[in-house]
């Protein structure tokens, strides 16, 4: 057999170093609606240069994402672009009819997006999607070689079973692969990647980045990463623009812009992110008991998976200890699967171990009497990670905070738990008015906050709380961790903290253990297994942290 | 700029593996279906049993109704009314399994050949209905999620679901009045033949477009707001690509799903449509079977009908796996 041809992947561009691919000027997007009102973008202008990477970085409303898809022309029908020129590759798209200007932008601009299994048709393989996204006209046999070059060329080990797989198949890093992958599919001279390891775990997202990074500077991409992780945006962006309220607020090179911020919102977001807050410390206090307040010993659990090849058994957990005393707070740390969420729902009673022992303060959970197991429901709360979900849309704020008064202080008069609701409200500082609105009329932070409430209204001592700051906002997300400190400090809680951002666990805990395929890699002080971590896993995790070269200098002991 | 840059290790074609597509349904897939499929048809025909059971002794219609006690329970002994409801369950279940049924009452000969020689008549009113139903569903399902105009958003399926109200019986009722009486464009009872086939096809059909509509534009609005579909804009798709296999594909499998559920009201649809239309199928020798307490030929067209049933669910899943990956496993 001769060998076959391949036609080169990505053909000589002329475009000479440094010009600029991406032009855009007073872009405005709006509403599509005849009475239009304010525009949601406005005024907004940046350039991209080929094999430079820019940022737009803002936090949720911000109009980043709009700014991105109405680059890409990819605006949902209820959004239309307003005003203002985009130049895609010396090509001015203001005036062409709509079907030329999509011809253009898919030939010259290759789409990342945030998640990335979603962003994949579910009934179609991979191969058939990518062979897709090639240039009409691709010969069949051209085609298959070119789809294979691609995945080969994003890092994908398997190419065979790649191809042939569909996309619930993969994991959340492979799919992004394939994602971009299909965005270099047509020689793109710009990538426009819209928040694209948001929804990946730290190391995945270290890779997925790394290969955005060397894909730009092997063909010479422009990239305009948008994100609201300035962690992300420090390492891996030239210029930055911060956007706020449809508006760039402030502009110029990342180093300069994030170590001497000129704006008011970009210095408020700067300070929001955990890896610059002050960390809460708690003086242990004198405990009267000796008796561990928490202690698992050699919890075991193994859930049936039904894969496409059949049944696997998954081990969530595989022989856990840990002992957690009265007044700690222990970060839980790990990458989706290690187990972290299982063992939390463990301890709640929410699942049951396979093998092994809960005991709470000295008695096993099995061998509680009534009383015990009623204490024990009462003093052991969980905080949940969606604020969205874990609310009941039905019920008013006082309703959700009555419940558990409800049942667990039947003594209570109804004027009494008026009362507790209102200093519930209070202590998480949010106003008495809210008793009656619904989980609809409240933000994502308001909505957490309930959350905290409720959990705080038995009186708790022991806090569980799943990821309970990684849906929000990073300036909500500061103040939802400022309360946990304050509340942990005043009420003298234990926390049992689970998260996959170490940045937020080195602010609320002092203590953090390491998870990792149900088993624990590594635990200690936060600070001391931050700085000298032992394990090989650990070490990857703190270094895939984001952020790292622009935080060192102030964090550094 | 050339692939070797890209690829870094290697720039040679890739090894040439030869494509073995996977099966799209499992043969395991398809046997557990079966089972289950079989276990509706012994609650069906059991069902059936009992009621038929419960109505009293089939022996009394056998004679003449001035005939003599002693003879009405001659006859109930020879025919084993009498035994133990244990043991007529037994033989009920040894005949079912055995395909050797006692004689029907009314023809007095074996009633399987009976019921299955209807089948073909059945089926292609079935069939028909189905497509016609699926069709015009469909096509009303999608200018309701689709249409930018209100009237075409909102009109077709308010006429659908105004359709779902009214009795089979009437819509084919008015049918003839209309298209038979009326205008005379096909015969007012049926032939047998393909004129004769279309309103019977057309009344049952009207019974699940408001179902299938409904269905089907939910699912299709869920794909429309879809991730994936703004990844395929990304690409630069024709119109006509994007809306056929990344839009309509995308919903099959819910709507597939249904249309399975509705063949249940299809065969249920067919007994009445029958008899309006005189259509000579399994709906209307059943409908004279319970008419005349014709037992062995009752249960024979329950069975008939239940493994049809079955079969028609089975294909509909096999479909819906094909169209919809993630239901395979």
């Amino acid at each position: 057999m001769t060998a076959q041809t391949v036609r080169p992947l990505v053909t000589t561009r002329p475009t000479p170093t440094g010009d600029p691919v991406l032009r855009v000027r007073d872009l405005a997007v709006g509403l599509d609606e005849p009475d239009a009102r304010e525009p949601i973008v406005a005024g907004v202008s940046f350039e991209v240069r080929a094999g430079r990477s820019v940022g737009l970085v803002g936090e949720s409303g911000s109009g980043k994402t709009l700014t991105a898809l109405a680059v890409a022309g990819l605006l949902p029908s209820a959004v239309r672009v307003d005003g203002g020129r985009v130049e895609v590759a010396g090509r001015d798209l203001t005036g062409l009819d709509p079907r030329a200007a999509r011809a253009h932008l898919s030939a010259t601009v290759g789409v990342v997006f945030q998640n990335p299994t979603a962003s994949l048709n579910p009934r179609m393989r991979i191969a058939a999607q990518l062979r897709e996204a090639l240039p009409a006209g691709t010969s069949r046999r051209e085609a298959r070689a070119r789809v294979a070059e691609l995945v080969r060329a994003v890092g994908i080990p398997d190419v065979h079973k790649t191809l042939g797989a569909f996309p619930h198949e993969l994991s959340g890093g492979l799919n992004q692969r394939v994602v971009i992958a299909m965005a270099l599919a047509r020689e793109p001279a710009v990538l426009i990647a819209d928040e694209p390891t948001t929804a990946l775990d730290v190391s995945v997202q270290a890779q997925v980045l790394d290969l955005v990074d060397e894909l730009r500077e092997r063909l010479h991409l422009g990239v305009l990463l948008v994100s609201h992780d300035i962690g992300v945006i420090a390492d891996r962006t030239d210029d930055v623009h911060v956007m706020s309220a449809g508006r760039i607020v402030e502009s110029g090179p990342t180093g300069e812009v994030l170590r001497d911020p000129a704006h008011e919102y970009t210095r408020t977001l700067l300070a929001a992110t955990p890896s610059r807050l002050e960390p809460v410390r708690v003086a242990p206090r004198e405990d009267p008991t000796p008796v561990p307040q928490l202690r698992v010993e050699g919890l075991r659990r193994a859930f049936t998976v039904r894969g496409g090849t059949g049944r696997a058994r998954h081990v969530a957990l595989d022989g856990v200890d840990l002992t957690v005393a009265r007044g700690q707070a222990i970060g839980l740390v790990g990458e989706s699967g290690s187990g972290k969420t299982t063992l939390a729902r463990i301890v709640v009673g929410l699942e049951r171990p396979d093998s092994g022992v809960v005991s709470y303060q000295g008695t096993p959970l099995t061998g509680h009497d009534r009383a015990q197991r009623r204490r024990w429901r009462q003093e052991v709360q969980y905080i949940f990670q969606d604020p969205y979900s874990s609310l009941d849309p039905r019920l008013t704020v006082a309703q959700t905070l009555r419940e558990p008064l409800e049942i667990a202080r039947r003594d209570l008069s109804r004027r009494a738990v008026a009362a507790r609701v209102d200093s519930l409200l209070d202590e998480v500082e949010l106003p008495r008015s809210f008793r009656d609105r619904h989980p609809a009329e409240l933000s994502g932070g308001q909505r957490q906050r309930v959350g905290i409430a409720r959990a705080l209204a038995t009186e708790p001592s022991l806090i569980i709380a799943d990821e309970p700051v990684s849906a929000l906002d990073l300036s909500v997300q500061a103040r939802i961790l400022q309360l946990l400190g304050r509340l942990r400090r005043e009420r003298n809680l234990t926390y049992l903290f689970i998260s996959h951002d170490l940045a937020v666990v080195r602010y609320l805990c002092e203590d953090l253990v390491v998870l990792r395929g149900g088993q624990i890699v590594e635990q200690g002080r936060t600070a001391e297994v931050l700085a000298r971590p032992t394990s090989p896993y650990t070490r990857a995790l703190v270094e895939a942290i984001p952020g790292r070269s622009h935080h060192t200098d102030r964090d550094a002991p | 700029m050339s692939a070797s840059e890209l690829t870094q290790e290697r720039a040679g074609p890739p090894p040439r593996r030869p494509h073995v597509p996977r099966p799209p349904v499992s043969l395991r897939y398809v046997g557990g279906r079966l089972l289950t499929g079989l276990i509706a048809v012994w609650g069906a025909v059991t069902l059936v049993f009992f009621a038929l059971y419960a109505t009293g002794n089939p022996a009394i219609l056998l004679v003449p109704p001035d005939a003599p006690p002693d003879e009405i329970a001659r006859l109930t002994r020879l025919m084993g009314f009498d035994r133990p409801l244990p043991e007529q369950y037994g033989t009920f279940l040894h005949s079912v399994l055995t395909g050797s049924f006692p004689d029907s009452i009314r023809y007095g000969e074996d009633p399987l050949p009976i019921a299955l020689e209807k089948i073909p008549a059945s089926l292609a009113l079935g069939v028909s209905g189905l497509v016609i139903g699926t069709l015009l569903g469909g096509v009303v399902g999608y200018v309701s999620a689709t249409s930018r105009s209100t009237f075409l958003s909102r009109v077709p399926l308010g006429v659908a679901v105004g359709l779902e109200s009214i009795p089979t019986f009437f819509v084919g009722i008015v049918l003839v009045i209309v298209f038979a009486v009326q205008l005379g464009w096909f015969p007012v009872t049926s032939t047998g033949d393909a004129a004769s086939l279309v309103l019977p096809a057309f009344t049952l059909a009207f019974a699940f477009v408001p179902t299938v509509a409904r269905v089907f534009r939910t699912a299709l609005l869920d794909v429309l707001q879809a991730e994936h579909l703004r990844t395929a804009r990304a690409k630069g798709l024709p119109r006509h690509t994007l809306v056929w296999r990344h839009v309509v594909a995308n919903s099959l499998g819910t709507t597939l799903n249904v249309v399975g559920i509705q063949a249940g009201v299809l065969l249920g649809g067919a007994v009445v449509t029958e008899s309006v239309f005189g259509w000579p199928g399994l709906g209307q020798l059943s409908i004279n079977a319970v008419q005349n307490r014709d037992y062995p030929l009752v249960i024979v067209c329950v069975l008939v009908i239940a493994v049809g049933f079955v079969l028609i669910n089975l294909v509909v899943d096999v479909l819906a796996a094909i169209v919809e990956p993630r239901l395979r496993s």
